[in-house]
Order: C-alpha cells, then sequence, then structure tokens
C-alpha cells in the first residue's frame, strides 16, 4: 500500500494500481452496486482517446511540454488498447463525470510518469495539471457518452440490417404459400407468407432507418465548455484545435454543434452540457425497433403453437431444451427472449429519461446510471438481435400443408359469395359450412349459388390474396353480380 | 473482451451453427459481455432459494419413502454447503442469458451430481418439483427476503433520522413553499418529517412481506398436481419453513392462481417504488439544504465524500444525495420495464420473463445498498449552520400576513417595504418605522420565530391574536 494525499486527507492505495486516492474514495463511496466501469472498456477508451486528443491539443498551442505530451499520449494508448484493463474499479452509480474522469485522469498520470521517470507518481505528470488540462468532467465525459453510443449505435443498425435481409429472403420464399389471415385471433380471409413477412420487413426497416437518422446527434461534443460551459481555464488555440483532433483520434467527425443565429457565443454548449434528452429519443427509437422484432416474436409463438393442440403453421428449430423438459416440446425461447429484452429497452428508455431530468442548473444530468443503462441495453439489443436473427428467423420454417387447409376451410371465404349475392346469401353459405364441415366451395357448388367452373376461379385462395387479382375476377363476372 | 470482440466470438459460434441454451457461455462458447454481464450469483437470494427448495424436497422425499435415506442425506449435506459460503461460489459465476429460473435448476442439479460422494440421478434431486411450482415458491422466497432486507435498512436510516432530528430539534429555519420563504420552522422537524413517512412505507413493505409467504411446492407444473406423490406437498412445505426459519402457507386450494401471480409483482414493487419517492425527496431535500457554500441556503453541511471536480479546486459535491436520487430513478424506471415483463404470457403460464424478478430484486438491493451508504457516508455526519438557518427564519418577510392583522393592511405596507429596501428584518423594520416591541406583547411572539416553528407556539399565538382581533 502507498499512502497518498488530496485535498480531504490521506489514504492508502494499492501498491500494484495505476489508480489513486481520488478513484480509492470514489469507488469507496458509492457501493450499491457489483458492477464497477472495469466492465466498461468502451467508456474507458473514449474518455482515453478524448486525453489523447488534448494532450496532442495542448502540445501544439505551446501549453503542454511536448515529451510530457508524447508520454501521455502513450499512456492513453495504452489504456485504449486495454492495457490497463482491472484500474477502473470506480462504481458505476454515481462515479460518472468526477469519479471516472478522475480515475482515467490518474491511472494516465501514473502510467505517464512511469514512462517518463520509470516511477509510479505524479512528480513529473500531474493528473488535474497535465492530463486534464483544458478540461472538465463536464466537458470530457459528455463527449465521451456520445462517442460510446455513437459506436455501439452501429451494431444494432448492422443487425437490423441483417433481420432485414433474412425477413426479405423469407419473403421471397414464401412469396406463394397462401395461409389464413387472422383478426381478433379468427379465421379471416387468405393472405400469403409472402405478404406476412414482407410486412414484418418493412416495420423492422422503418424503424432503422428512423434509427440512422438519429445517430448524427451523437458527433456533437461539448469540448471547450469546461465547467458550466463557459470554457473558463481554456488555454489560447486550443477551442479551435481539439475537435480536429478529436476526430482524427477516434476516427470520425466530432464537431461543437454551431448555430447561424447564436444568441450568445457557443449556445450550443450551454444546452450540450446540461441535457441529455438525446439519450431517451434514442432509446425511444431503440424500443420501437426492438418492439418491431419482439412483435415478430411473438408471433412466431402463437403460429408454432402445438405440436398438436395449437396453429403450428411455423416450425421453429430445435434450440434448447424446453423449459418443462417434455420430449415433445420445442419451446420457443428465442422468442420469449425478445419479450424480455424488450422490457429492458423499456427500462433503458425510462432510465435515460428520469435522468436526463435529473440536472439542475448549470449542470448536465447527474445521473450516470441513465448513460450505463443506455450502454446496457445498446449492447442487448445488438446481440440479442443477431441471436433471434441467426437462430430463430433464419429457420422459420412453413408447415405449407396446414397452411394451406386453413386458407381453404375458411368461412370467411363466404365474403367472396357476400361480394357477389349480398350479404345475408354470403352468411347462409358460411352456416352451412360450419353446420356440414364443409368449405365454401363446396357448399356453394352444391347449393348452386355458383356453377363449378367459377367456384374454382373464385375461391382460388392464392389469388384471393391478390387485390388486382380479386378485383379482375370481378370484373369477369359482373354479369353474375345480383347487388345494385 | 469488450463488446466487438464477444459480437464476434458469437459470429463465429453461429457460422459453426452451434446450438444455444441456456447460459451465455454455454451456447455463444465465450460472450458474456453479449448479454449485459448478468450472472447467476447476482441473484443470490433466488439462488439459495432453490438450494433449499432442493434441500427441503430431499428430507421430504425421504421421510415419505420416495427417496433413499443415503440419497437424501447426501443432496441434503450438498445444498447445505452451496448456501453456507464464504467466498462466492464459482459455479454461480456463470453468465446467463436473461432468464434465471432455468439456469439455477440446472446449475444446482449439476452440482449436487458432482458433489455428491454417491451417484444421484436427475430423477432424484428433482423427485416431485416441477419447473413452474419450484420457480414460483423460489421468487415468493427470494422476493420476501430481499423486502425484509429494504425494511431493515430503512429501519436504520430512520433511527438515524431519528437521531438527527433530535439533535437539530433547537434549530429554527425557514420554511419554504415552492422554495419561497415561508413561516419558521425546526430543522429537526424537517428530519422528523422524512423519517415518519418512511416509517409509513415500512409498515407498507412489511404488510407486502407477509404476502410472499407462500409455497406452491407439489402443484407440478399447471396446479393439477400431476407428476407429484402423494403428501409431498404438505410435506415440503413444513420441512421447507424449517429450513427458512418462518412458516410458509402452502396454497393447495389456489395452485392454479397461484402459479400465475404475476400481478402480485406490481403491487410488491409499488411499495419498493414507494420507499423510492421518499428517499429520492430526502435526497434531493438534503441537496438543496446544502447548497452553497457562500451562494446558497446553506442550513446545513454534508459530509465530504471526495473532491467535486476535476478542474475547480477546493469544490465539494453532494454526490452520495445525488446517487440517491440516481438509484430512485432506476427504481422507477424498473417499474416500467415490470410492466412489460408482466405484460405476456399465454393460458397456464404469465410470461416466462424473468424480468419481473429481477426489476424486485434490482430495486431492493438498490435502495438496501443506497440506504446503507446514505447513512453512513451523509446522514451520521450531518451538521447544522444553526445561525445562518436563524438569519433566514428572521428575514423571511411572510409573518407580514400577520401583521396587517395587529397594526392594518396600510401601516404594514410600509413596514414591508422598509424592510425591502433597507434589506433588514421585519422586526427591525417595524422597530426603525414605528416603534420599539413590547415585552409580552403579540408582536413579540409573532416576531419570535423560536414560539412559531413550534407547535404549541403557533397555538398559542394564534389564540392571542383571536382575542386580539376580536
Amino acid at each position: 500500500m502507498r499512502l497518498e494525499k488530496d485535498s480531504l486527507g490521506e489514504l492508502e492505495v494499492p501498491d500494484e494500481a495505476y489508480y489513486g486516492i481520488q478513484t480509492v474514495r470514489t469507488s469507496n463511496n458509492y457501493r450499491v452496486s457489483n458492477h464497477t466501469y472495469n466492465e466498461y472498456p468502451e467508456v474507458i477508451a473514449a474518455v482515453a482517446e478524448i486525453k489523447k486528443a488534448c494532450a496532442i491539443t495542448n502540445a501544439q498551442i505551446g501549453a503542454l511540454n511536448e515529451e510530457k505530451a508524447r508520454a501521455i499520449c502513450k499512456a492513453c494508448d495504452e489504456v485504449i488498447s486495454g492495457k490497463f484493463a482491472g484500474h477502473f474499479p470506480v462504481n458505476v452509480w454515481r462515479s460518472q463525470g468526477t469519479g471516472v474522469n478522475m480515475n482515467v485522469n490518474e491511472v494516465l498520470a501514473n502510467r505517464a510518469n512511469e514512462i517518463l521517470t520509470g516511477k509510479v507518481s505524479y512528480e513529473v505528470i500531474h493528473p488535474n495539471t497535465h492530463v486534464n488540462m483544458c478540461q472538465s468532467s463536464n466537458d470530457v465525459f459528455p463527449t465521451a457518452e456520445a462517442i460510446v453510443i455513437f459506436r455501439l449505435i452501429e451494431p444494432v443498425l448492422k443487425e437490423a440490417r441483417e433481420i432485414e435481409s433474412t425477413l426479405l429472403i423469407k419473403a421471397n420464399e414464401f412469396k406463394e404459400v397462401v395461409r389464413l389471415g387472422r383478426t381478433g385471433l379468427q379465421d379471416a380471409v387468405p393472405m400469403t407468407w409472402g405478404q406476412v413477412f414482407a410486412g414484418w420487413l418493412r416495420s423492422v426497416s422503418r424503424v432503422r432507418k428512423e434509427l440512422e437518422n438519429l445517430r448524427p446527434i451523437f458527433q456533437f461534443g461539448v469540448m471547450g465548455g469546461t465547467a458550466v460551459g463557459t470554457g473558463m481555464g481554456v488555454l489560447p488555440g486550443y477551442p479551435e484545435l481539439i475537435y480536429p483532433n478529436l476526430s482524427k483520434v477516434i476516427g470520425f467527425e466530432m464537431k461543437q454543434r454551431m448555430y447561424e443565429d447564436e444568441v450568445v457565443k457557443n449556445s450550443g454548449i450551454f444546452d450540450g452540457m446540461r441535457n441529455t434528452d438525446h439519450h431517451s429519443i434514442l432509446m425511444e427509437v431503440i424500443k420501437e425497433l426492438v418492439a418491431a422484432i419482439t412483435r415478430i416474436a411473438n408471433d412466431l409463438i402463437l403460429y408454432s403453437s402445438g405440436p398438436r393442440a395449437g396453429i403450428k403453421e411455423v416450425v421453429l428449430s430445435y434450440i434448447a431444451e424446453g423449459t418443462t423438459g417434455y420430449e415433445s416440446e420445442n419451446t420457443a425461447y428465442l422468442c420469449e427472449l425478445m419479450t424480455d429484452v424488450l422490457g429492458e429497452m423499456v427500462i433503458a428508455e425510462e432510465m435515460a429519461f428520469y435522468s436526463s431530468n435529473e440536472g439542475q442548473l448549470d449542470h448536465g444530468s447527474i445521473n450516470s446510471g441513465g448513460f450505463i443503462t443506455v450502454v446496457n441495453a445498446l449492447k442487448l439489443a445488438a446481440s440479442s438481435l443477431r441471436l433471434f436473427n441467426e437462430e430463430c428467423l433464419k429457420e422459420v420454417q412453413i408447415n405449407e400443408e396446414v397452411v394451406r387447409g386453413y386458407a381453404e376451410l375458411s368461412t370467411s371465404l363466404s365474403t367472396m359469395v357476400s361480394s357477389l349475392f349480398g350479404y345475408p346469401t354470403g352468411v347462409k353459405v358460411a352456416k352451412k359450412a360450419i353446420e356440414t364441415n364443409r368449405s365454401c366451395k363446396e357448399v356453394a357448388k352444391q347449393e348452386k349459388i355458383l356453377s363449378s367452373e367459377v367456384c374454382e376461379e373464385i375461391f382460388d385462395v392464392l389469388a384471393l390474396t391478390d387485390r388486382d387479382k380479386t378485383v379482375e375476377l370481378f370484373r369477369k363476372y359482373k354479369s353474375i353480380r345480383k347487388i345494385d | 473482451m469488450n463488446f466487438s470482440e464477444s459480437i464476434n466470438l458469437l459470429e463465429k459460434s453461429t457460422e459453426k451453427g452451434l446450438k444455444m441454451s441456456f447460459f451465455a457461455n454455454e451456447s455463444l462458447t465465450k460472450a458474456p459481455l453479449c448479454f449485459g454481464h448478468e450472472k447467476l450469483n447476482e441473484f443470490p437470494e433466488y439462488v439459495n432459494a432453490v438450494v433449499k427448495i432442493r434441500k427441503a424436497s430431499a428430507l421430504a422425499n425421504r421421510e415419505l419413502g420416495y427417496l433413499s435415506k443415503e440419497k437424501a442425506a447426501e443432496i441434503s449435506r450438498v445444498c447445505d454447503g452451496l448456501i453456507n459460503v464464504s467466498e462466492p461460489l464459482t459455479c454461480f459465476e456463470q453468465t446467463i442469458l436473461r432468464f434465471v429460473g432455468m439456469p439455477a435448476n440446472k446449475i444446482i442439479n449439476e452440482q449436487i451430481q458432482i458433489k455428491a460422494e454417491i451417484p444421484i440421478s436427475l430423477d432424484e434431486i428433482s423427485l416431485n418439483q416441477w419447473t413452474n411450482d419450484v420457480t414460483v415458491t423460489a421468487e415468493a422466497i427470494a422476493i420476501r427476503s430481499d423486502l425484509s432486507l429494504l425494511s431493515k435498512n430503512l429501519r436504520i436510516l430512520c433511527n438515524e433520522l431519528g437521531r438527527k432530528a433530535k439533535e437539530f430539534e433547537g434549530v429554527v429555519k425557514c420554511g419554504r413553499l415552492g422554495l419561497r420563504d415561508s413561516f419558521p420552522i425546526r430543522l429537526g422537524a424537517e428530519f422528523k418529517s422524512h423519517k415518519t413517512i418512511i416509517e409509513a412505507i415500512i409498515g407498507e413493505l412489511q404488510e407486502e412481506e407477509k404476502f410472499w409467504t407462500f409455497s406452491v411446492l407439489g402443484a407440478g407444473d399447471l396446479g393439477t398436481g400431476l407428476g407429484v406423490l402423494p403428501s409431498f406437498s404438505s410435506k415440503v412445505t413444513q420441512l421447507l419453513s424449517e429450513e427458512l426459519g418462518y412458516k410458509l402457507s402452502l396454497k393447495e386450494e389456489e395452485f392454479q392462481p397461484s402459479l400465475n401471480n404475476r400481478y402480485r409483482f406490481i403491487i410488491a414493487h409499488s411499495k419498493i417504488q414507494a420507499a423510492a419517492v421518499a428517499l429520492w425527496k430526502l435526497a434531493r431535500d438534503l441537496t438543496i439544504m446544502a447548497s452553497g457554500p457562500r451562494a446558497g441556503i446553506r442550513e446545513i453541511v454534508l459530509p465530504a465524500v471526495a473532491p467535486g471536480s476535476s478542474i475547480m479546486p477546493g469544490k465539494i459535491n453532494p454526490t452520495v444525495a445525488e446517487l440517491i436520487m440516481n438509484i430512485c430513478d432506476k427504481v422507477f424506471a424498473n417499474s416500467s420495464g415490470l410492466n412489460v415483463g408482466v405484460h405476456a404470457g399465454w393460458l397456464e403460464n404469465d410470461s416466462n420473463s424473468s424480468l419481473p424478478l429481477k426489476a424486485i430484486l434490482d430495486s431492493c438491493q438498490l435502495l438496501s445498498r443506497g440506504a446503507m451508504v446514505l447513512v453512513e457516508k451523509v446522514v451520521k455526519g450531518i451538521t447544522s449552520n444553526s445561525e445562518r438557518c436563524l438569519e433566514q427564519a428572521q428575514m423571511s418577510l411572510a409573518p407580514a400576513l400577520f401583521l396587517q392583522k395587529i397594526i392594518g393592511k396600510n401601516e404594514t405596507k410600509k413596514v414591508l417595504e422598509f424592510a425591502l429596501i433597507n434589506n433588514i428584518s421585519l422586526a427591525d423594520s417595524y422597530r426603525k418605522l414605528i416603534g420599539e416591541i413590547e415585552k409580552g406583547s403579540l408582536l413579540e411572539d409573532l416576531f419570535d420565530v423560536y414560539l412559531l416553528s413550534r407547535k404549541e407556539g403557533a397555538k398559542n399565538f394564534m389564540n392571542k391574536l383571536r382575542l386580539f382581533t376580536q
């Protein structure tokens, strides 16, 4: 153990630790969960990338000695690569801002000193003076949040696109497979499985596009704002260089939000530092994306119900033991998982909402729980979408015999009769079909309502799934239509 | 392993066509981060409950002659070893794929088989126990345990608040409505009010705890008891009660509905949420009372737990109070997730989601631990700034409301304006503008913040005022 000192007093720091006293304090303070930033290397990396951009900038403007800047940059690269995994023990709760920022500052300072002097200390490079130069936790952390979220949206988009391509393949594969549509879980009129998949495809891609449109919000940073947005403590030349440098380090463009109709200078920063409503807007869209896919999952549970006493239109691949362990059971496990994931998205959205409202006066959200919940949710969304696509959606098979049988037997096909002869005749056919357990087609034939030739055509279930074709049928049989 | 690495692994595992199961690392090879970082040992209350059910079942099966003495003794011995541990067991380190029930059953069964010194089959371990009856009973045990921990820790917080209420009984401060100056009150009363509210919520929680002392063991999967041998139900419930140290009621008549009791999660969580409402308000009140050090109301000082800023030297922030607000937010958010979690399922089962259970356990754990952090890091060390409190109370212009009943509207208006212009108290303004305040007069009472901030004093004053105006 080594003894370290800060403005509040002395504390022991483990010898092998690259962090320092403030990290020890913070990690002792907020122990309401067992989760620490060690579990979030992507967040630590983003903070270190910012630190690197700042060190480069500070060296360029002559505020930081070049040798020191190089040492800090090297330390940053090491932290980014994960070399110091395990040195970020601050709790995920309420350690955002100063907690994480100081944790990273301390690790970088100790390591940079070690690079320069061979000793872990703050002798040459101080965490606050050198590593944190021109920065405040209040501008570093919101910017890091944006970087992390921007990156984590990518896998979600990718998995959503993958799902779309699966749905497209399935829509083509089952283009001609007729099934019975249902409304209120009651038999309705025929449609194709291709139509079902196409509807699913459009819902997913529509929401995915919303997400794509939203993503650039996370390319705005608040660097240069320091404590409250005014930029007090920032040195000459820094504001101009920090964003180009940061963009170079992180590999995508990061900028300050600018307005043509500025009321005061840099008004975007005063918004950006206080508000995290974009987190909850993001989660709203992510939630809707997961909801669109969960809708598919829930429908698949119903479609695959059985194997004997259900509607068994769909066969799901056998992926895991059934929850009850019955020999014959094939649990729709991944479908149920999606509901669970959706619940987690709802939690994240709500949490982001509450968090964004938890700021007061000139400070942004004091609630890093919101950010971490969003990070967890984005990861969960990406991985569950992938799992659902790979192991469930791609494997979906249609029980073609069963679905066609349902379509042909539906008493709702009497709709065609009522379109030609009026509703009462349609009802008559439907009732007779139910009573005698026959199809509407047979009843219409036997009751001599329609000739068998006409019957074959107007009860062709595949044709009935196509509006153009049904319209054509009515044109053809205009003469036998008895309604005026 | 970071997130993209785990995604890659997931990619590889699916390429190979590996099929999944309930554990992330069995199925997705090693991609734990993919599903957050949930491990079975994050739900020790639940895991312990299942272990106890296994043990009680083995003993019940032995007593009823369904299982040999040796095997029952062995199961019971292994189960004890799974619960009474000082270090967390590595077998529960498994990262789970969202669901808790199945992996817990599976790991525990495996452990019993591995650690037993004689061969015991899975059928023997889970004899007379079914996924549904075990899960529902174990959930009840876990929820009861967490509710009781929450009450206990909130009680500790209440006691500490009570001590502070006493300590600050003599400190008069300015009361505020909508953060606007009002009549004087006691700083102690502020703390007492929070204490009383939390006490009422503890009552609710304890009431709720009673509901979760039921067992549906022996119900089978559907509540019909199919697959369960005679007398098992009552025997195991009796033995499990002994194991747990409290009496479980056997809901034999309501097996079927009890297996679908998700509605009750909503009720339980709403009571936990009530605790979050109270803690959130307490935490926020502490931050505003401690605002400053120069430009705030600064009635109290919270102990410093960490330097508050990386750029501003000497700054101390009320971070623990903020922490409490944060975790309360999570409880509110959990409530929405819980709604989704219970909002599923068909026919013989409510939703299969573990989210309702997790939401309740998460909310309870956060608040229980949060309450302790609040006690240790904040409440114990709060000090009052009694002079500042008194000054603010005396400077409040609110008593002008009564002043006009004593000296009339016009005079009051003058006193009020003079006080505002010269930034002095109403009493000083009166003295300067009108004259000395007589000893024992109604006016003296009106300007006596100590008197008016006490219930008795306020009552006496109102009596005097009534006589005066008659």
